[in-house]
């Protein structure tokens, strides 16, 4: 029924019943926070090791998550049979990359045998039914679909993209897992309630029943997804355009924050270039990169916009926008951060060429154009498996009249300069509409620090997936399945301690504190309302231009509002109280990013370069904000081997030893 | 007309109704609200009535709840600042997504893949 057919006569009960006074204490060796791809991974993992796991998410696991409606590519196989380069050499190219390497390695080391483990759970990643036998984009002894690059395979095509996540979640309930759905957790439990002791835990609630759950465990696992929404405030706007999944607020780097995690590369936030929530459907305008890479672009007079390799030399044909050019080791998918892994791309010169009259806008995507399997590719594999375009997109288009057969698809018209943003080719929007983001550095954009294990300081407190920085499926499950091995590891020697009584009351009264507020005439401000508040504090002084003063100003304007309206919010009912205390996230994260910009400029006065030369490591400790340095690639430091295989072997080595190999 | 009672309510969200459930094929299994991540659509607290689409300003279009309706009483509307244009190569015309003028469906192939 739609709300619209309630004229004001009827008020309608929580459909749930409501049990706020109660509280569920589950006892399991490992709890993995957040149900997605990476979620999924490290609990089946840990199951499979032996150990008891519940896996708590804000929402239905089946579908939950970034990745939840679908998947089009799966991408970084450098550890497959078909890289023309290995991990380790990889590493060598990713020298000067200012990333957690060793986190970067584990991801990549372990995305082919990630892939293997998502096809033996169930997944189609084969084109079984022969529909592009004989074509450049099949690998014919194995039948994977090569993406972008046909000449390597550095990623896959995923034809059954679209179902991995219920696969998961049978494969979740295979391994015995137990699963808590709509269930947010709010903060983790340490020994004796104090931040840096070993985790004991970690305290929620039920978004149906509003019922208190308290987890006792000496492991958890973040699987939380992105840090988003510190900037935007976007509800009315619409999701749609927004790639990340509504419940990635921050909720898990906040959580661990609190905890005594230490977090890096914080500082890192400026403009967006293309995700923003201002912008047009995802994959759902014309394109030349990413889900529709290599489509052909034309003006709007019907003239096609050239391409050109990365050297700027131009190229002819489509067949030549999937192929590397000499020089290159593989030409990657269009985000990889080494220099030289470039795939072609529209004429880098455009913006000039369309304020000189060349080319008129609006430009379109000309899928009719395109020769017809790589047509079928674009629209049949990738919009139709990819989670935001297969119902939005492919069936609501299509139900439109569009038809990819017949049809262009209009690009977004924005500022002829834009048009060159982002490495050219990927258009949502025009950008000066959203200001001020996160970055988007490819697995550097500011995350905890993890060690060889992918745990963070907080001992027992492991990261995956894109809480870790690492973006993507490939990244997410093999990082999950990696810290769902470590993680039963340590549950197996290390007994949970005591839960501190104090911090579970301390922990529950924050829980429930707007909900009994709600009744309070002076307690008016709604969980949007604040959100509005702190995006507008971030707006206006952790922007482009940032000084010292503007982001001191910034800290008092989130403490007044922290003292002042985050005291006065409320909940009438669990869903609208899981929002609010998203905004605690928001306060919590906020004020990071803050206060790493601060040290940065710190940093820079002091004539430390923390974007090449050190890593500047930020924790908070006794309420004071903290910043250590660390040499670069301090991960190859004693008592860590100086060789990448020599780690991760040693890190593995337990597990290789259970499975006889 | 005269004789309708008339009420104040709130005003409505900024995408107006994300999804449309058709009370006339609905079965009342709530299906779609229990997929629903950011519970958008909600049961109805009426057992075996039509659930209600009680948040649409968080909806996040991914319209999961779509696929999990048995009976197709689902209707998803992308908002008007979403509805982008395309044009038929050989005629040069040009129609927007869900547009009065859109030409008839032509394109009925399922995605690869799709089972």
């Amino acid at each position: 029924m739609s709300i619209r057919e309630n004229w004001g006569d009827a008020v309608y009960q929580w459909p749930y019943p409501i049990k706020y006074e109660e509280t569920t204490v589950v006892e399991t060796d490992v709890l993995v926070i957040g149900g997605g791809h990476a979620g999924c991974c490290a609990a089946i993992a840990a199951a499979r090791r032996g150990a008891r796991v519940a896996v708590a998410d804000k929402a239905p696991i089946r579908r939950s998550g970034c990745g939840g409606a679908g998947t089009d590519h799966y991408n970084n196989l450098i550890s497959s049979p078909g890289s023309p380069i290995t991990p380790e050499e990889y590493m060598d190219l990713a020298a000067d990359i200012h990333f957690q390497g060793h986190r970067n390695y584990i991801a990549i080391k372990g995305t082919w045998n990630a892939l293997m483990e998502l096809e033996k759970l169930g997944l189609n990643i084969r084109d079984e039914d022969g529909d592009f036998i004989g074509d450049a984009t099949e690998d014919e002894s194995t039948k994977l679909l090569k993406g972008y690059d046909y000449a390597d395979m550095i990623a896959v095509k995923l034809k059954g993209g679209h179902y991995l996540k219920p696969i998961l979640y049978e494969g979740l309930k295979r391994a015995g897992c137990d699963l808590y759905e709509r269930v947010m957790i709010t903060n983790l439990l340490t020994a004796d309630g104090q931040p840096g002791h070993p985790i004991t835990g970690a305290i929620g609630f039920s978004m149906k029943t509003g019922e208190c759950f308290v987890f006792h465990a000496p492991c958890v696992i973040l699987a939380t997804g992105y840090i988003c929404t510190m900037w935007t405030y976007n509800l009315d706007i619409t999701g749609n355009s927004y790639r990340w999944d509504p419940n990635e607020i921050g909720d898990g780097f906040a959580m661990a924050w609190r905890a005594g995690a230490k977090s890096t590369g914080m500082f890192k936030n400026g403009q967006t270039h293309g995700s923003h929530p201002f912008a047009w459907p995802r994959f759902g305008t014309g394109n030349s990169g990413n889900t529709w890479y290599p489509c052909t672009i034309v003006d709007n007079r019907g003239k096609e916009i050239p391409w050109a390799d990365l050297h700027g030399n131009p190229i002819s044909g489509v067949q030549a926008r999937n192929l590397p050019v000499s020089g290159q080791p593989y030409m990657g998918s269009g985000f990889d951060p080494l220099h030289g892994i470039e795939t072609p791309t529209i004429i880098k010169d455009l913006p000039d060429r369309i304020k000189s009259g060349e080319f008129e806008l609006p430009l379109w995507a000309d899928l009719a154009g395109m020769p017809e399997e790589e047509r079928r590719s674009i629209w049949g594999v990738m919009v139709g498996n990819e989670g935001k375009s297969r119902y939005t997109l492919y069936d609501l288009y299509t139900r439109s009249g569009f038809d990819p057969d017949r049809d262009m698809l209009m690009c977004p018209i924005m500022m002829p300069e834009h048009y060159g943003r982002g490495g050219g080719g990927w258009f949502q929007g025009e950008a000066e509409i959203a200001k001020s983001w996160r970055s988007e550095a490819f697995g550097y954009q500011g995350e905890l620090c993890v060690d060889w294990d992918l745990m963070t300081h907080v001992p027992g407190l492991y990261v995956a997936g894109a809480a870790s920085g690492l973006e993507g499926c490939s990244l997410a499950c093999s990082s999950g399945f990696y810290a769902g091995n470590r993680a039963s590891e340590f549950a197996r020697s290390n007994p949970v301690q005591q839960l501190n009584h104090d911090q579970v009351i301390r922990e529950r009264d924050h829980i429930y504190a707007p909900i009994k507020r709600a009744e309070n005439p002076s307690c008016y401000i709604s969980w949007k309302e604040l959100w509005g508040g702190t995006a507008r504090a971030m707006q206006q002084t952790c922007a482009d231009y940032k000084t010292k003063p503007v982001l001191e100003q910034g800290l008092i304007w989130l403490d007044s509002i922290a003292s002042t309206e985050a005291s006065m919010t409320y909940a009438r009912n669990p869903h609208e109280l899981a929002r609010v205390l998203e905004d605690d996230t928001r306060l919590t994260v906020s004020r990071v990013f803050m206060q790493a910009c601060m040290a940065k400029i710190d940093a820079d006065s002091q004539g430390i370069d923390i974007e090449h030369d050190r890593y500047m490591i930020n924790s908070m400790k006794d309420g004071r904000f903290i910043t250590e340095y660390r040499d670069p690639r301090y991960w190859l430091e004693e008592p860590e081997s100086a060789s990448y295989l020599e780690n991760y072997e040693r890190h593995r080595a337990q597990e290789e030893k259970e499975a006889g190999r | 007309m005269n004789e309708k009672r008339v009420f104040m309510t709130p005003n409505p969200t900024g995408p107006t109704e994300a999804v449309t459930i058709d009370p006339r094929l609905c079965v009342g299994c709530n299906a779609c609200a229990d997929i629903c991540r950011t519970q958008t659509i909600m049961p109805n607290p009426v057992p075996g009535k039509p659930p209600l689409v009680m948040y649409p300003d968080e909806c996040w279009y991914c319209a999961c709840c779509i696929e999990a309706c048995r009976t197709g009483a689902l209707v998803m509307h992308l908002p008007i600042n979403q509805r982008i244009f395309f044009k038929r190569k050989d005629t040069g015309e040009i129609y927007r997504i869900g547009g009065q003028e859109d030409p008839q469906k032509s394109y009925f192939k399922p995605p690869l893949g799709h089972r």
